[in-house]
């Protein structure tokens, strides 16, 4: 089966920006790919290209088609969620639904019933009565009815309490994900998906600066918490970045075999948390 | 039920050795199905790949079995082997320690087994070897 | 595009003015209409005269009454224009200022279906509801005048009755109404369009270029041209699709006041005139291109 998603080479310049500077990357079946980066960094944009959303330049793919020239057919499979803010204030529950059922081939209404059943939503709410996490719900709810085979997520669980983000994640693992369909998120809340993730993609000023597989990412990666007479002869490996915690020093090194390591003290594969602050400060370095 | 993943081991691992506490506790039983990738996957945020991962380690300790159309299920004896592992591990590594600690510390061990509470002798009848050798259960 | 009824429908949803304001304008008639029914005072003996002394009027009645029911459908009209205009600034514009843009783009629904439906909401569905508010309006205020006329001992239910009156007078209304909504379908369009460009003051945007371009035009080259094209655009249906000249061969007179009215609806309109001018086709092919040209915009602005 060929790539979910398809990036080769794309660019995207605002004014004097340039939000996107070559950036290839693919996102496979099955699989859940984080796009992690600070802000401004592009990743906005690459989500809004990959939805057809923004012109580019280069070769992208989703789903076999041109996302600009032919967004109508491919909002068919594809779903989006964007921070929470975009549902219009004016929409009543049972009218969402209803919309989406009459707009959407690939909608099951029963599904979406189902689901806001579940929760304390009433049909006849509009969307502006509802707190963040109920048009979470909603939004989960209109998604999970539709057969999509990619689901993009931009920041869902921004603002939303502890209770509703966990539900989030495991109402997407429980009732959507599964071998054929894709899931692409980008998200703040790193320590939320680091576990979830089957591949990691860090962006920086428009810039991909690391692509890898989580399985690579643990063979790749090592972190060591340095003994304190070895600092030097850690130093000697050298490692992409290093920093000081609680007096004793801790470093990262990329592709360096984790037994040379070991004796000269603790390593451990980074978080994905801590291996994105070494990744873009070590490159600024 | 929050696992509080540490992050000295990668996650399959440490879920691995969770499903082996749960066998040795008796939560799990021999025949027993595991519960479901998905739900798991779910109910822990982890990525189902990592999931069976961990299951797949089991599966190749043969302390679980891949049942066709049904999932998977702890293996008859699973139980019986893990114990017999566990033991065998205390009664090298440990056990030698203990008596070590206890002789340097100048104690009798009969006297502490006597005054220690009855809940030690829990599971089968407890072996008083003094060595590793196990024949039965 | 089968989603072309759902599409409208998400309109009305989302503005109730739609409903509401020619909810206003009936209860206003219908209000003013049971006001002087219960409390109005006639002067029956003087009608009662009139009516002796003009033995024609009993035949040129039908006129005066369908002229009396048009006159009360024209508030309707005129709301549904204002509802209209602001509807139109809104339709492309509102949705990228909350962002609620980037949920009704994650939907498979074709830019030109979005644009589509907002001309169809305004050129088809709004008609539609206003000719049909305005008819459920007069046949009651129909009703009560001539409730409380009998009480006066004046039956005029044979006048107020008649098929022929209710069509002509709802037929000349309704004919307004296509001919109207034809004529300023490059007016829709064109606020479409500045709908869909505008980043911020719509309103603004929609009125300030064409005044600009008339200024600027009297000033330089002291001409009217765009002037005159923005007064025929927003008048100039009237005079093609009417036929004014007739008027005098069948008005009424009462009292020396003459009512320029007629119920033969062949009198009053001149379709030929109308669907025969090069106004209405040029206006509906920029229409067209102003059409397209929103729907463009749509397509192509990437400040979601």
């Amino acid at each position: 089966m060929s790539a979910t998603i398809e990036v080769r080479g794309v660019s995207k310049a605002y004014a004097k920006v340039q939000a996107l500077d070559n950036v290839s990357f693919k996102a496979e079946p099955g699989h859940i790919v984080g796009l992690i980066g600070p802000n401004g960094a592009g990743k906005t944009t690459a989500l809004r290209a990959i939805l057809g959303l923004t012109s580019y330049e280069g070769d992208l793919k989703v789903l076999g088609l041109d996302p600009y020239t032919q967004r109508d057919r491919l909002m068919q499979d594809v779903c989006f969620i964007a921070d929470v803010a975009v549902l219009p204030g004016w929409l009543r529950v049972q009218q969402a639904v209803q919309f989406v059922a009459g707009v959407h081939p690939r909608f099951r209404p029963e599904r979406a019933e189902e689901f806001l059943s579940r929760t304390t939503i009433k049909r006849s709410s509009r969307v502006r009565e509802l707190s963040k996490g109920m048009i979470v719900q909603l939004n989960l709810a209109l998604v999970m009815a539709i057969d999509a085979r990619l689901l993009v997520l931009d920041e869902p669980t921004l603002g939303l309490d502890i209770l509703y983000r966990k539900q989030f994640y495991e109402t997407l693992l429980s009732d959507y994900f599964d071998s054929e369909r894709t899931i692409l998120i980008t998200t703040h809340q790193v320590e939320e998906v680091e576990h979830i993730l089957t591949d990691l993609l860090f962006i920086d000023r428009g810039r991909i600066v690391l692509n890898n597989s989580m399985e690579e990412v643990a063979e790749k990666f090592v972190q060591l918490t340095v003994n304190p007479d070895s600092v030097a002869a850690a130093r000697e490996h050298r490692p992409f970045y290093e920093r000081e915690v609680f007096g004793r020093t801790v470093m990262y090194f990329q592709g360096v075999a984790g037994d040379a390591l070991r004796k000269l003290g603790d390593t451990r594969t980074p978080s994905v948390a801590d291996l994105f602050v070494a990744t873009i400060r070590g490159a600024a370095a | 039920m929050d696992p509080n993943w540490n992050d000295s081991q990668p996650i399959y691992r440490q879920l691995r050795d969770r499903v082996v506490a749960m066998i040795l506790e008796g939560v799990l039983k021999d025949g027993d199905p595991l519960p479901s990738v998905r739900s798991v996957a779910a109910e822990y945020q982890l990525n189902p790949l990592t999931v069976l991962k961990g299951y797949q380690q089991l599966v190749d300790e043969q302390l679980v079995e891949k049942r066709r159309g049904r999932g998977m299920y702890v293996t008859e004896g699973a139980r019986r082997a893990l114990m017999k592992d566990e033991r065998q591990k205390f009664l090298e590594d440990e056990w030698p320690n203990v008596l070590a600690t206890i002789a340097r510390l100048g104690l009798n061990a009969e006297e502490l087994l006597a005054r220690a509470p009855a809940a030690s002798a829990s599971q089968s009848a407890p072996p008083k070897k003094e060595n590793g050798d196990e024949r039965n259960d | 595009m089968s989603t072309m009824p759902l599409l409208v429908r998400r309109e009305f949803w989302e503005h109730r003015a739609f409903v509401i304001a020619p909810a206003i304008v009936a209860a206003f008639w219908l209000l003013l209409a049971l006001l002087l029914g219960i409390f109005g005072e006639f002067d029956v003996a003087d009608l009662r005269t009139v009516m002796q002394n003009h033995p024609d009027l009993e035949q040129r009645a039908p006129d005066a009454v369908a002229g009396l029911l048009v006159s009360l459908t024209i508030p309707f009209a005129i709301v549904m224009a204002v509802v209209a205009v602001f509807y139109l600034l809104d339709s492309l514009y509102a949705d990228r200022r909350d962002r609620s843009v980037l949920f009704w783009k994650s939907l498979p629904v074709s830019d030109q279906s979005t644009v589509l439906s907002k001309l169809a909401t305004v050129g088809l569905a709004l008609p539609a509801l206003t000719f049909a508010a305005a008819l459920a309006t007069t046949l009651l205020v129909a009703f009560i005048a001539c409730v409380r006329l009998s009480i006066e001992g004046i039956h005029i239910w044979h006048l107020l009755w008649n098929p022929a009156v209710w069509l002509a007078a709802h037929g000349i209304f309704l004919y307004a109404l296509v001919a109207a909504v034809l004529w300023y379908l490059p007016l829709f369009a064109y606020l479409l369009l500045v709908s869909a460009s505008a980043g911020r003051a719509v309103m603004l945007w929609a009125v300030l270029p064409p005044l600009g371009l008339m200024l600027v035009e009297k000033i330089i080259f002291r001409t009217d041209y765009v002037a005159d094209l923005i007064g025929n655009r927003i008048a100039g249906w009237i005079p093609l699709a009417f036929d004014t000249g007739h008027r005098s061969e069948h008005a009424v007179v009462i009292d020396g006041e003459r009512i320029p009215f007629s119920a033969h609806i062949g009198d009053v309109i001149d379709p030929a005139a109308y669907f025969g001018s090069a106004g209405l086709w040029l206006g509906l092919v920029a229409a067209a291109v102003l059409t397209y040209a929103a729907i463009m915009v749509r397509r192509h602005r990437s400040d979601v």
